[in-house]
């Protein structure tokens, strides 16, 4: 047997012998553009819709991606306070106590959404109550708290309701604590309508996830390389913050820090 | 940190490019299951170090390089290893995860594919650069920090390597795969 008939058994033997069978997953994945950021996310009260399945908020995570550079989550809650906390009140400390309370994980912030809350569709744009409850486990789990370093007020509405109180927030997850990598920026808005919160955004900057959401991933997928599916959604572009992924990214959480101390 | 738009739309051109190929080469090597995330990966560090790219046709064995280095970083885990195994056990297999978008594989071809498992990991990377990837033998040197003429004698053990091995397991030379596209007909 010559050594041509054995390179063409070899070729003949490419498991892949046509590269365009491939769909490569679309580059914005990999890297948004200047935007980079995962999405608006809003609850409108009175706006009816299709009841979203457990499943698939689970999969709807305000998240810094593993894959984009920058990460902004965005938590519009539109018309959802009926609560007499922040009517009449000061709507700068309002806002301060609003987000501190998410930052810290504090569940009552959740109070301010109604159940009856819906959701205009089912992609990830929204969130409701549970997914809001989800992710602030979900960070709690990991030690991924943020903190309000100040609060201001625009003096132009921009939008419904009034001018956005807008917070500088910093936060520091035990990932990069432990490195010493942090704190990182963000910011948090807060938009009030006749003293009831119309919106609630939180940015992250993107040298977050520069810095560490892209290793921890590629850690993750050499550790825990069957794990990956409950930590990722198959687009792998955000963390799932279910209960049964909360539960693991707790213990690979551990793990993890456990390593760098090691 | 925001890095210029030119860079991205250079990143997203590169990334259109190249990435089935690259994909090509993670699912050659590790199978589909984990090639998506070694796609990621290669691409991460490509956006990283985005300013070394060497540029042009040279950006394709660069690409594989560092592709390359990913896998082998994937093999370092002990649980990997084991899935590897099997992954290279099955790569001449129809796989249940999409069989529709890979070759349908002989008995042949997998005996094939198995008298290249059984070569160095150095002389496999070599076969499959020069034989699937089709990158010339004077990129593979220069990929592999080697000489041609040592690449080129690579080539040759693993074709004379093979071809003892394939004279002792009934291997037909004349077997052609085939290939069905999603959604196709094999």
């Amino acid at each position: 047997m010559n050594h041509d008939v054995v390179e063409r058994m070899v070729k003949a033997a490419n498991p892949v012998p046509d590269h365009t069978v491939f769909e490569a997953p679309a580059v914005d994945f990999l890297l948004a553009d200047d935007e980079r950021r995962t999405e608006v996310e809003t609850i409108q009260k009175d706006k009816a819709g299709p009841e979203p399945s457990r499943k698939s908020w689970g999969r709807l995570v305000p998240i810094a991606s593993a894959i984009a550079a920058v990460v902004v989550v965005v938590i519009g809650l539109m018309a959802i306070t009926s609560s007499d906390d922040v009517a009449g009140g000061d709507p700068i400390a309002e806002a301060e106590s609003l987000v501190a309370a998410w930052g810290s994980y504090d569940l009552s912030v959740l109070n301010s959404i109604p159940d009856e809350a819906d959701v205009s569709n089912e992609d990830w744009h929204n969130v409701d109550r549970t997914t809001l409850e989800d992710e602030m486990l979900y960070r709690q789990a990991v030690d991924w708290p943020f903190e309000v370093t100040e609060c201001s007020q625009s003096i132009v509405s921009t939008g419904e309701g009034d001018p956005p109180v807008r917070c500088t927030v910093s936060h520091d997850p035990s990932w990069t604590r432990a490195q010493g990598l942090g704190p990182y920026p963000a910011e948090a808005t807060v938009r009030f309508a006749d003293g009831e919160v119309v919106e609630f955004r939180v940015s992250l900057d993107t040298s977050f996830a520069e810095e560490f959401f892209f290793p921890l991933r590629t850690w993750l997928s050499l550790e825990y390389p069957d794990e990956m599916t409950t930590l990722y959604p198959v687009s792998r572009t955000y963390t799932l913050i279910d209960a049964e992924a909360r539960e693991l990214w707790a213990e690979v959480t551990a793990a993890y820090i456990a390593q760098l101390d090691g | 940190m925001v890095e210029p738009a030119n860079n991205q739309e250079a990143f997203k051109r590169l990334y259109e490019k190249y990435s089935t190929r690259v994909l090509a080469y993670c699912v050659r090597r590790i199978g589909p299951d984990l090639a998506h995330d070694a796609l990621a990966e290669t691409f991460l560090v490509a956006w990283r170090r985005f300013d070394d790219l060497p540029g042009g046709e040279d950006n394709l064995p660069y690409l594989y390089g560092v592709a390359s280095k990913v896998l082998s970083n994937s093999r370092r885990s002990s649980l990997r290893r084991s899935r590897l195994a099997s992954r290279l056990q099955s790569l001449g297999v129809d796989h249940t995860a999409d069989a529709s978008t890979y070759v349908i594989q002989s008995d042949q071809n997998r005996r094939v594919l198995a008298a290249i498992a059984q070569l160095g990991k150095k002389d496999q990377e070599i076969l499959m650069l020069y034989t699937w990837e089709e990158v010339s033998r004077e990129k593979i040197a220069e990929m592999m920090g080697m000489t041609k003429p040592a690449v080129d004698q690579r080539i040759h053990r693993c074709y004379k390597r093979l071809a003892r091995t394939f004279g002792n397991a009934d291997v037909e030379p004349t077997s052609l795969p085939r290939v069905a596209k999603k959604g196709g007909e094999a």
